[in-house]
């Protein structure tokens, strides 16, 4: 066994030094470090494309925006991080105010990026858009006509709401649009009352919440429209069930519009490779990749000339919450902070 | 150790001095990720500290508290009870028993954590088959999971106990007229209370840094609080600040483990002569395979099984990505493991060589890093590294080494370095214990033919722990085949573990897909879990 | 009082106990010798019920204890144990590790007979002290009173002394003699020294490899042993060459000897005789000489180990008052009662 092990050591350090090697050969070729949030099968097949395309290697560091950040915080100068990739604009908006990223002025990118979706002065864009909306089973309920988020505060609702905890990103990001909206103080008796109004206590991601709706713990979830593609899509067949089941409702549509969140990208700071990172941000956000976020992740794409899946234009087109993205950023702790006085989990 | 001539005393109070100087560096080196995390007490926390304590702290505290108590008193009676019946039974099945009980050691936490939802949850494999459900996900049914996938530190350190150290003890009960039930009370339970707390340690700590079980139960807890202050509000302060709260509180569960370990100091002969009477049958032997079963079939077979079902619907298919990342996995965790026995070799030894009480004492801050969430230590060991590690990489730059790189963070260095801080407590353990038990008398025969402290280590006294570091060796390559966050943060480019995997899996929940990986680290897992189980034997 | 009757015991196919029978009157000390892995503390363990026998019976009295179909469990079937290491519970003091074994008591009438036995064991004033606050020999003697004191029919000590140092074995081997006498208890010991075994022994056995050799009183184990590892096993001596000269005579170079053989043999058998150091006796005025090799003191006595003028061999014990040195030929005479002679093979 000692002989086994110490055996192992050896492998292992002989791999890494080879590891290490073919890095130092394409020194002189390109390299582009990725700080990426997100984990999905699609962003591997376009970092590929990439790879190929522009004959580059990509070095992806994967793990929550929030380490990343940290690590690009201790690293300072000598981060080897040219862009960072999140799954929200708080965390964008923070990395911005922590001098973590960089402007960047790229006419061909701005074109693509409408202006509430980035930053004023380019430190990030966003990629792709998601939709908090309404889940529902249409076999036996049905949502009154011109259903806003507000109105899921009023008593009515009492037992009937599933929701996600509110650790997650995209509520804060929710509550922070109606902090924006309507002030921090009606913001909060929403919070409340949403939180007197839960069929139970928050618990698993936006899945679980409509698993537990089909199952008939309550009558309405709120949930990000990607979660819907992947149950229907689902290789679990009472997974795709669910998802057959389950109708969105987009609400807000006859005043400011349904909340929408994006994942978006920047270029770091101290990036060593700003020039190759703006190519890569431009070819995330070319119509091929657009389709592909849109189609493997049932994401809505940034890029107006991009397809939408045809899944997800079979929910509707909807019309969107134009709250600046930044200002959402600008608000998440707050939200935070709302939540934890309203006890919402 | 005393030395009657005062020459002598003078010549060993020089080495001492030496070892006292090299523990405390060793310490260093190894406590500064959690030293520098304790020293945020005197910085205080950030701006949002007043909203923590109003809004969060009691009810997360509370949680805490209830998961202390619950998964301690829980994992106690899983582990106790079959500990007690395998070391004084024998009945079908009980040899098979008694190392299938350690299994669930292989499976990690949040593993189980997602098994359990998928099995008993609205929509699981229960529903499925029965139409019935069951609410896992809320504080019961985390204590539920902690308790039956940590257990087997209970039940290893129990059983041994009992069928090596007090094996004449319950036999001379039973002479004496007690049956099994009253010298369980009287004799067993009594004797045993150092070694239950010392498993019960080793839960408590998992428990408290646990944070993949919980988040996904949606069960809040302290480490949660450490997160939503640093992540959710972005002060890295307030949550460094928690974080050395915390360590406070594992400290004193440490104290508690100690005064309950140290008050009366037995020593017990071996004797591991078990009793061989009476195959149990009918009742008796059903109440004891249920006893022992019980806690397997929670903590292995329901998760596993579970893991089973979504890999088959998902359709077994070894990918080449799933090889690599299992060789990888198995190579980090195997050097992990030679690094951790060496640490923890050099901490026993230089502590004993220093022979000062304060080092005694001190050294045992070394433990600290196992019951920290681990995010925490990578944040740890990458503030207390990258400032002078950074000035060492410009100053290479600027002095003819234009391409020099971080060499610890992000590096191999780095990563294996976090897992020994970690993980030390698990690998100091048993070559403690087992240094303890050797006693001093071989060193000293070896130092009166003339051989120096390192020499004496080398060619006596390591050899003889050969065994329990085997053991620390063993528990240390498990645990970080199961271990995330660590890997997750500092991992170099290119290193996905399996847990790795399962994570950006399940993050998703794309639980039958994830299955798999995770079943390849159960697998991994399990080999030296059975064969720490066997070498109980 | 204890009857056994040819048990076999095996933990695997090589059989620990094979066929091994004794009888053990009332009120007598009975001793199982045997060199270590000879089997002796599987019989204890088998006779405490703490191993199950595969053939035979083992009764106390009228009561069937153990057989290949029935096993009385270890708490049922009153027997006392003295282990080899003590098993004395660490958490109690002697008092109430002796009063430990009196559950059946009442309370107060336990700790009263808990003092009456640690009176009769001389531990009266040691009665507060925990275990580890007495000596080797005070925590045996705790022991012992803990497995009297329920007052078992049967006692079994498993190497009662091999803890203890030499001068205390004599002592406490006499002392324990007494105390079981006194009670009148039944007892069985198991044990690898012969000078131990003949000091508290009424009857003794030697076990070798699983099989009882002999079982029969400390003396006639002593003077007749039924083999040649017997003989060498319970006490010194050496073999000389000899031939039978008729009933109760051999010839050997010594002269011819007389005494009672166990087996008659016929005429002109070639045997070997057994002398041992007490057969040979120091007498200046005998004619038969001896030189002395070399001498041990044993305090009353020296063991002369000598030379005879025909080369042969001899050990004698000899009153410490003669005093020889090594080179000087003394005179021996052979006293023998009895003949203890094997036939050559």
């Amino acid at each position: 066994m000692y002989r086994l092990t110490g055996l192992l050591t050896i492998v292992v350090l002989l791999a890494s030094c080879s590891s290490e090697e073919p890095q130092e050969h394409v020194q002189e070729a390109q390299e582009l470090t990725v700080y990426t949030h997100r984990h999905y099968e699609a962003d591997q097949e376009l970092f590929a494309q990439f790879e190929k395309e522009h004959n580059v290697k990509l070095n992806v560091v994967n793990a929550s925006a929030d380490e990343l950040m940290n690590k690009m915080k201790s690293e300072g100068e000598l981060c080897p991080a040219d862009v960072l990739i999140t799954v929200d604009a708080g965390r964008l908006q923070r990395a911005t105010d922590q001098g973590l990223l960089q402007p960047t002025s790229n006419p061909a990118i701005e074109a693509i990026v409408p202006s509430h979706l980035r930053d004023a002065q380019g430190h990030w864009f966003a990629l792709t858009k998601r939709a908090r909306a309404i889940a529902y089973n249409a076999s036996n309920t049905t949502l009154p006509e011109g259903l806003a988020i507000e109105d899921l505060a009023a008593p009515a609702w009492k037992g009937k709401i599933l929701v996600r905890s509110s650790e997650n990103i995209y509520n804060q990001s929710l509550l922070a649009s109606l902090i924006i909206h309507h002030g921090r103080d009606s913001a909060l008796s929403w919070a409340q009352g949403v939180v007197a109004n839960m069929a139970r206590e928050p618990k698993g991601n936006d899945r679980d919440q409509m698993k537990a709706l089909y199952a008939g713990e309550g009558e309405l979830a709120i949930v990000n429209s990607y979660y819907l593609g992947k149950l229907v899509q689902s290789e679990d067949s009472l997974e795709a069930e669910v998802g057959k089941a389950i109708t969105l409702y987009f609400p807000n549509q006859d005043g400011h519009g349904a909340h929408v969140n994006i994942s978006g990208i920047g270029v770091a700071k101290h990036a060593p490779n700003a020039e190759l990172a703006q190519t890569f941000i431009a070819h995330l956000l070319s119509v091929p990749s657009q389709e592909v976020f849109s189609s493997a992740n049932f994401e809505y794409p940034v890029n107006s000339n991009a397809t939408v899946d045809p899944l997800l234009a079979s929910w509707g087109s909807f019309k969107e919450d134009d709250v600046s993205i930044a200002a959402l950023g600008a608000h998440n702790k707050e939200a935070v902070l709302v939540f934890d006085e309203a006890q919402w989990k | 150790m005393k030395h009657s001539g005062s020459k002598n005393r003078t010549h060993v109070k020089n080495t001492h001095y030496g070892w006292t100087a090299a523990t405390i560096g060793l310490l260093l080196v190894l406590i500064v990720p959690v030293l520098s995390i304790v020293a945020n007490i005197w910085n205080g926390p950030g701006e949002s500290w007043d909203h923590i304590v109003t809004y969060l702290l009691p009810s997360y505290s509370y949680n805490t508290l209830l998961l202390i108590l619950g998964s301690g008193i829980a994992a106690t009676v899983l582990g106790v009870f079959p500990a007690y019946i395998v070391s004084t039974r024998e009945f079908a099945g009980s040899k098979v028993l008694e190392w299938l009980l350690v299994l669930p050691l292989a499976v990690p936490n949040y593993i189980t954590a997602y098994a359990y939802a998928g099995f008993f949850e609205n929509g699981g494999s229960l529903h499925r088959a029965f139409d019935i459900y069951i609410d896992m996900m809320n504080t019961p049914g985390l204590i539920v999971v902690l308790a039956t996938s940590l257990y087997p530190y209970v039940y290893l350190s129990a059983r041994t106990f009992f069928s090596e150290s007090i094996q004449s003890q319950l036999q001379a009960s039973r002479l004496l007229g007690y049956n099994g039930w009253q010298t369980f009370r009287k004799v067993a339970l009594p004797l045993a209370r150092p070694a239950i707390a010392a498993g019960l340690l080793l839960v408590l700590m998992e428990v408290v840094s646990d944070y993949g079980a919980s988040h996904y139960f949606g069960v809040q807890t302290f480490s949660t609080a450490i997160f939503r202050s640093w992540f959710s509000l972005g002060e890295p302060q307030t949550a460094l600040f928690l974080s050395a709260i915390l360590c406070v509180l594992v400290l004193l569960l440490i104290a508690g483990e100690r005064t309950i370990r140290g008050r009366k100091k037995f020593s017990f002969r071996h004797s591991t002569l078990r009793t061989h009477a009476k195959l149990h049958k009918g009742w008796s032997a059903l109440i004891s395979v249920a006893v022992c079963g019980v806690p397997v079939v929670a903590g292995f077979f329901l998760p596993v099984g579970q893991m089973l079902w979504w890999a088959l619907t998902h359709g077994i298919s070894v990918e080449s990505d799933l090889i690599s990342a299992t060789v990888q996995s198995v190579l980090i965790a195997a050097s992990a493991s030679v690094i951790a026995i060496a640490a923890a070799l050099c901490v026993v030894f230089f502590t004993r060589w220093s022979a000062n009480k304060t080092v005694n004492t001190l050294s045992k801050a070394a433990l600290l890093g196992y019951s920290l969430p681990a995010v925490v230590i990578a944040v740890g060991i990458m503030t207390a590294t990258i400032g002078p590690e950074k000035e060492i990489v410009l100053w290479l730059r600027s002095n003819g080494f234009p391409d020099a790189n971080f060499f610890i963070n992000n590096s191999l260095l780095g990563l294996l370095f976090a897992y020994v801080v970690r993980f030390l407590a698990v690998s100091y353990g048993p070559i403690e214990a087992a240094e303890q038990r050797q006693g001093d008398t071989l060193a000293k025969v070896s130092r009166t033919l003339g051989y120096a402290n390192v020499a004496t280590a080398v060619k006596v006294q390591i050899p003889i722990l050969k065994r329990s570091a085997l053991v620390a060796g063993l528990l240390v390559f498990v645990d970080v085949m199961k271990e995330l966050p660590i890997t997750l943060m500092t991992r170099p480019f290119g290193w996905d573990t399996l847990a790795v995997r399962v994570f950006q899996l399940t993050t998703e929940g794309e639980w039958q897909r994830a299955a798999l990986p995770a079943l390849a680290i159960v697998l991994a897992g399990l080999v030296p879990v059975v064969i720490l189980s066997r070498r109980n034997d | 009082m204890l009857e056994i009757n040819a048990i076999s015991h095996r933990y695997t196919e090589e059989p620990v106990l094979d066929e091994v029978s004794l009888s053990l009157e009332g009120g007598r000390i009975g001793c199982i010798l045997g060199p270590s892995g000879c089997g002796k503390t599987t019989l204890l363990r088998c006779i405490a019920g703490f191993e199950q026998i595969s053939a035979g019976e083992i009764r106390a009295g009228a009561t069937l204890l153990s057989s290949n179909s029935m096993h009385m469990s270890a708490e049922e079937r009153r027997i006392g144990m003295v282990f080899q290491d003590y098993a004395l519970l660490p958490h109690l003091t002697a008092q109430q590790n002796v009063s430990f074994a009196l559950h059946r008591q009442p309370k107060r009438d336990a700790r009263l007979l808990a003092m009456k036995f640690l009176k009769l064991v001389g531990l009266a004033e040691f009665a507060a002290r925990y275990p580890h606050e007495l000596s080797g020999g005070q925590q045996q003697r705790v022991a012992l009173a803990r497995a009297l004191a329920p007052e078992p029919r049967l006692l079994l000590m498993d190497e009662p002394f091999s803890n203890l140092d030499a001068s205390l074995r004599q002592d406490l081997g006499q002392e324990i003699r007494q105390l079981l006498t006194q009670l009148g208890t039944t007892a069985l010991v198991a044990m690898h020294d012969h000078h131990d075994a003949f000091a508290l022994a009424d009857d003794v056995g030697v076990l070798r490899g699983g099989r009882m050799l002999q079982w029969d009183s400390a003396y006639r184990l002593y003077h007749r042993p039924a083999d040649r590892f017997i003989a060498d096993f319970v006490g010194k001596g050496v073999w000389l060459e000899g031939r039978v000269r008729g009933e109760n005579l051999v010839e050997t170079e010594l002269g011819t000897m007389s005494g009672r053989m166990e087996e008659p043999l016929t005429e002109g058998t070639s045997v070997d005789v057994l002398l041992r150091p007490d057969d040979v006796v120091h007498d200046d005025d005998s004619l038969m000489k001896a030189e002395v090799i070399s001498k041990q003191f044993k305090g009353s006595e020296f063991l002369y180990e000598l030379k005879t003028v025909s080369g042969a061999t001899l050990l004698s014990s000899v009153p410490s008052h003669h005093n020889h040195p090594v080179g000087e030929a003394i005179g021996i005479r052979l006293e023998t009662d009895h003949i203890v002679v094997f036939a050559r093979q």
